[in-house]
Formats: C-alpha cells, sequence, structure tokens
C-alpha cells in the first residue's frame, strides 16, 4: 500500500482548497492512501448530509496538507489537516480559532466537524487537544477501533468540551477522564439516546457522534 | 549477508524480502535509465523493473531499488555507502555497497519486542550508526457486552515510543538498543550525523497521544552508547506543531539542522552540537515547506525541500551558514517528477545524492549537484 497511491483534488465531490500561503484561494491536490481517501469521502458525505437546509451546499474544504514526507501518519498518507469547511451559507473554520470563537453557535459547529470527522478518523486532534491544534484538525486513522477510548487525551478533551457547549457541564478540559467527565459524558449519551457502551461498541459511538453533530450544527443544546 | 550482484532480477509488485536486493549498481556506473524524463522510471515496464537497464543520465545516475521499499537516509563511510530505510512491510532495512556495483540489504532487528522505525544513518569512524524509534503497542480487545460473537470487538491501543539507535562495524549485522533518556512518554529520532566523534542525533517527542511531534529533540554521544539530551532554544522553546527536526549535519565548526512543522522549515544552527538556536531569518524563507535534509559540499550547505501546497521539491543552497539562501541548485531528474517524493539528501564521494520514492518505487539519485 502506497502512501500515495492516490491523487485529487476533490474528496466526495466537493473541491479541496488550500489557503496558508496565499490569500488567494488555490487548489490542493492531495495524496493519500486509497483507504484514507475513501474515508475522506464519507467524512465529506456527512459533512453535507448532516447540515440543515439553510446551510445551504458544501462549496469547499480547505486544508493544511495530507501526504507530507514526514514521520507519522502524514508520511504515510494516512493523514490530513483541515483548515476550514465553507458551505454556502455558513462555515466552520479551525483555522480561525472557531473552537475558541465569542459566538456559541461557531463553538457548537466546531464541535459538529470535529465529531463527524471521529466517525471515521480514531485520532481527532483539535484545539483543546495542544496549541499546535488551535488552528487546524488533524485527522489520522491510526490508533485502533473507532471507538470511545478515555485513556486517549484527544478523546477525552472532545468529550469535556462537547459536555461544555452542548449541556453547559462546565468541566474543566484537562484531558484527565475522571468521575466529573464521565458522569457529564453519561448525561450526553442519555439525553441522545444512545447506549452506554460507546468504548467498545463502534455503532453507538457513531450514532453517539451523529446525533451530537445534528444538534449542534442547529446550535441546539442537549 | 544476503549479496546478490545488480544482474538479479527484482520481482516488482512482490514484498521485499532480505533476499530482494538493490536492482542495480548505481555510483559510478550509472543505474536506471532517467535520460528519457519524468516516465521512464516512474512507470517502468517489467522488463526495466527485473533487470533495471544501466545508461546514466547526462546529468545524474539513477539506482531503482526493488519492491516498494522506502530509502529514507544515505551516507558515506571509509568502505562503504550504506543506505537505510523502511521494506514494504514495515522491516528497517538497510542496503550497503562497498563498489557502486553490487549492494546486500540487511535487516535492523528491534533491540526488544517492537516496532522498529529507523530514519537516519551516519558514518561514525570505522562503525555506522543508525537512529530512529521502537514502538510497542498493546492491543487491548473489547468485546460488545450484548454481542458474543467476537468480530464484533474493537480494539484500544495502548502505546509508547523510545528514540533507538543500531550500530553496525562489518555493515551488515546491527545491533539496538532503546534510549531511555527522554522523559516524554512518545520520542523519536530522525536523523543523525558525526563530527570530530561526537555524535548528533536529532527528532521528536511526540503529543500525548503518541499522534504527532510536538517538539525538537537532539541527543548527544561521543561514543553512540551513552546519550545525553541536548538544549534547543527557539522563541517558543522546543515546540513545533505537529513537526520534527529532519536533518542535521557538520560544516567546518558548526553544526545545522532542519525543522519542519505546520507553519513550514527552518534551520537551526549549533557551535558544540549540544545547545542549538534557530536562524531567525530561515523561518520566512522555508514558509510553506517541509525540509527533509541537509548535507554539506565544499562551502555549500544545501536543504531538500517539498512545498506543502502542491509536493514540488526544491534544493536550497547557502555559502553563509544558513544566514542567507539560493533556491535552484542542485537539480534532480529522476527525482523532479511530479510523483517523486524526496526523503533525504546527502553527500557521497564529493557528489549530492538524494534518496526516495518515485511513485512508490525506491530511487537513489546521484550527482545532482
Amino acid at each position: 500500500m502506497g502512501a500515495t497511491e492516490r491523487s485529487y483534488r476533490t474528496i466526495g465531490g466537493v473541491p479541496l482548497r488550500y489557503l496558508r500561503s496565499n490569500p488567494v484561494l488555490t487548489t490542493y491536490y492531495a495524496r493519500s492512501t486509497s483507504a484514507f481517501e475513501d474515508k475522506l469521502d464519507a467524512f465529506s458525505h456527512d459533512l453535507a448530509r448532516a447540515v440543515p437546509r439553510w446551510y445551504g451546499g458544501l462549496v469547499y474544504i480547505a486544508t493544511a496538507g495530507a501526504y507530507v514526507n514526514k514521520p507519522k501518519y502524514h508520511g504515510l498518507g494516512r493523514a490530513f489537516d483541515l483548515d476550514l469547511v465553507r458551505w454556502e451559507h455558513r462555515t466552520c473554520g479551525p483555522i480561525r480559532g472557531h473552537h475558541r470563537a465569542s459566538a456559541r453557535y461557531r463553538r457548537r459547529r466546531y464541535i459538529a466537524v470535529d465529531a463527524l470527522a471521529r466517525r471515521h478518523f480514531k485520532y481527532v486532534l483539535d484545539g483543546w487537544y495542544n496549541a499546535a491544534h488551535r488552528d487546524h484538525l488533524h485527522l489520522d486513522d491510526g490508533g485502533g477501533g473507532l471507538v470511545f477510548n478515555p485513556g486517549y487525551r484527544s478523546d477525552t478533551v472532545f468529550i469535556q468540551a462537547a459536555a461544555n457547549e452542548m449541556s453547559d457541564a462546565g468541566l474543566v478540559i484537562d484531558g484527565i477522564y475522571g468521575p466529573k467527565t464521565s458522569a457529564a459524558f453519561r448525561v450526553l449519551k442519555n439525553r441522545l439516546d444512545v447506549p452506554h457502551r460507546v468504548s467498545s461498541d463502534a455503532g453507538a459511538y457513531r450514532r453517539f457522534l451523529w446525533r451530537l453533530a445534528r444538534r449542534a450544527l442547529r446550535n441546539r443544546g442537549v | 549477508m544476503d549479496q546478490v550482484d545488480g544482474g538479479i532480477g527484482a520481482r516488482r509488485g512482490t514484498r521485499l524480502s532480505r533476499r530482494d536486493v538493490l536492482v542495480r549498481a548505481t555510483y559510478g556506473l550509472g543505474g536506471l535509465v532517467v535520460a528519457g524524463g519524468a516516465g521512464a522510471l516512474g512507470r517502468p515496464s517489467s522488463a526495466s523493473a527485473a533487470t533495471a537497464g544501466s545508461v546514466a543520465g547526462p546529468a545524474t545516475d539513477t539506482t531503482r531499488l526493488s519492491g516498494t521499499a522506502q530509502p529514507r537516509s544515505v551516507c558515506s563511510g571509509r568502505s562503504a555507502t550504506m543506505v537505510v530505510g523502511e521494506t514494504e512491510s514495515g522491516q528497517a532495512v538497510s542496503w550497503r555497497s562497498r563498489d557502486g556495483r553490487s549492494w546486500d540489504e540487511h535487516r535492523l532487528p528491534p533491540p526488544t519486542p517492537g516496532e522498529p522505525d529507523v530514519w537516519g544513518v551516519a558514518a561514525h569512524g570505522d562503525r555506522f550508526v543508525a537512529v530512529g524509534s521502537l514502538l510497542w503497542q498493546r492491543p487491548i480487545r473489547v468485546r460488545p457486552d450484548h454481542d458474543a460473537d467476537d468480530r464484533a470487538a474493537v480494539t484500544f491501543t495502548a502505546a509508547r515510543r523510545q528514540p533507538a539507535v543500531w550500530w553496525t562495524v562489518d555493515g551488515a549485522t546491527w545491533e539496538g538498543d532503546t534510549l531511555g533518556v527522554v522523559d516524554a512518554a512518545h520520542a523519536q529520532l530522525i536523523a543523525v550525523s558525526c563530527h570530530t566523534d561526537l555524535l548528533v542525533a536529532v527528532g521528536s517527542t511526540l503529543d500525548a497521544d503518541g499522534a504527532q511531534g510536538d517538539a525538537g529533540l537532539v541527543l548527544v554521544s561521543p561514543d553512540g552508547v551513552a546519550w545525553e539530551p541536548g538544549e534547543v532554544s527557539g522563541p517558543d522553546g522546543a515546540v513545533l506543531p505537529e513537526g520534527s527536526f529532519t536533518g542535521v549535519t557538520a560544516a567546518g565548526d558548526a553544526w545545522f539542522a532542519t525543522s519542519s512543522d505546520m507553519a513550514g522549515g527552518a534551520v537551526w544552527t549549533s557551535a558544540d552540537g549540544r545547545h542549538w538556536s534557530l536562524v531567525a531569518s530561515s523561518r520566512a524563507w522555508f514558509a510553506g515547506m517541509t525540509l527533509q535534509g541537509i548535507t554539506v559540499r565544499g562551502r555549500r550547505v544545501i536543504v531538500a525541500a517539498t512545498s506543502l501546497a502542491d509536493h514540488r521539491t526544491s534544493y536550497h543552497t547557502s555559502r553563509d551558514g544558513c544566514r542567507t539562501w539560493q533556491a535552484g541548485r542542485p537539480r534532480a531528474r529522476a527525482m523532479d517528477a511530479v510523483d517523486a517524493t524526496v526523503m533525504d539528501v546527502g553527500t557521497v564521494e564529493g557528489e549530492i545524492v538524494v534518496v526516495g520514492t518515485r511513485g512508490d518505487l525506491p530511487v537513489i539519485e546521484r550527482g545532482v549537484g
């Protein structure tokens, strides 16, 4: 399996753009493994179908890079850095620091995109994970099964942020899965009517993420 | 030692075993046809893949290795040229040539149970020293409560990555060890260089989940056995978002290293190999690029870079201790194609050499500068 066996400029039919080196949007030619591109396609499809009608269609997805010949998953053609998602009438901009936007609807939209990415990629590193990801979402498919793993900081900070934004849990986002985080997560799962076995049942976790994302995209709490 | 001369055919599309070897000798004799331009190497016929035609391009010599391995680093020792990399199946391997005509491939064994990852190699006296990391993973399978079918089980992975070093005296038998001198849960070494008996290895520590590099790492050693951390000072300390040090070399009395992160590349310098600081002007010059490696030829310091936006490889030369740069030289032929990926640049017998892949095929190109 070659790291660059696929080269493409759209994912799921949505154009890829690069906006880091030029004020003018430029077409981005991504390279990755075939399997990884398939996952990106599915993610793109989710971004299009999860939104309410007033968002409009997906216009483009801006990336900071997919295959990069450096160590770890970018070098394996199994990683993607997401800068911005542009629908016709709405935008989610990790590159603009939307996880810390003053408007809650923007932060919830970020939660939604983050959640939809987790349906396809085990490692989603976001603005709460560390400072390196304050301006993009890193997606890769290392890390094992697509279930919630309380041992992963990347999973735990996401749930803490989601609980804060969606149900006013008031958690400290520290990446430590303690009793308060567990209780807040339980509330989210109950209210979204999802079984609690999200750490062992990939279907249940994906369902949780989908329902969470749909509510967040509509700026509705849980 | 599994040694085969260049006439033995490679089996394209099959995994590279220890008995598979470089398709054709390169240095001094020329390798695969590159005069035909971009298409010649990227989509070889089965015949060319198997027998490796032996015509050199007018400017460079190119060797395509067999299989779909990834050569990652090259260096020149007293008695041989050494390349290290990884096979398609994930084995850490070296390829050695004493005469530029025949090559032999050897495995770098994991020092302890785990998955070795080798990235850099340097000559150290009569020895070669390679660096990388060892990934220790503990899969945990969990089956849903309601489901007795084990196929429904999911896997957690507990992991730890430690820096690793290997050395060989005969160029064939490698011994390795992991280095416990780094406090971080995850760390890796990417490149190594030697100067006046001091070995300097560079790489990165990784983030909490071990998913991405997050800060530069320098280790130094007088003998390749005992290592200690160096010091890195930049505007943000050693922080390199999604990044790592990627190359290191010595030029005269100074050391230079390359790094790559989300913003692009940068060059770092050290007078003693232990205390490192950023060459601030390099940030602007290498914005939007990843830097694959650094080498010295005469008074020139040469860096290989790849654009983050369009993956194009470029080369950059400095004649003033990495303060200012010029783009455009040296110029590769086979490795200057859309589907080429440069992994490292080195100097062998006074000539600039790049290693990497063309398509999925491993390539060494010599004489590019």
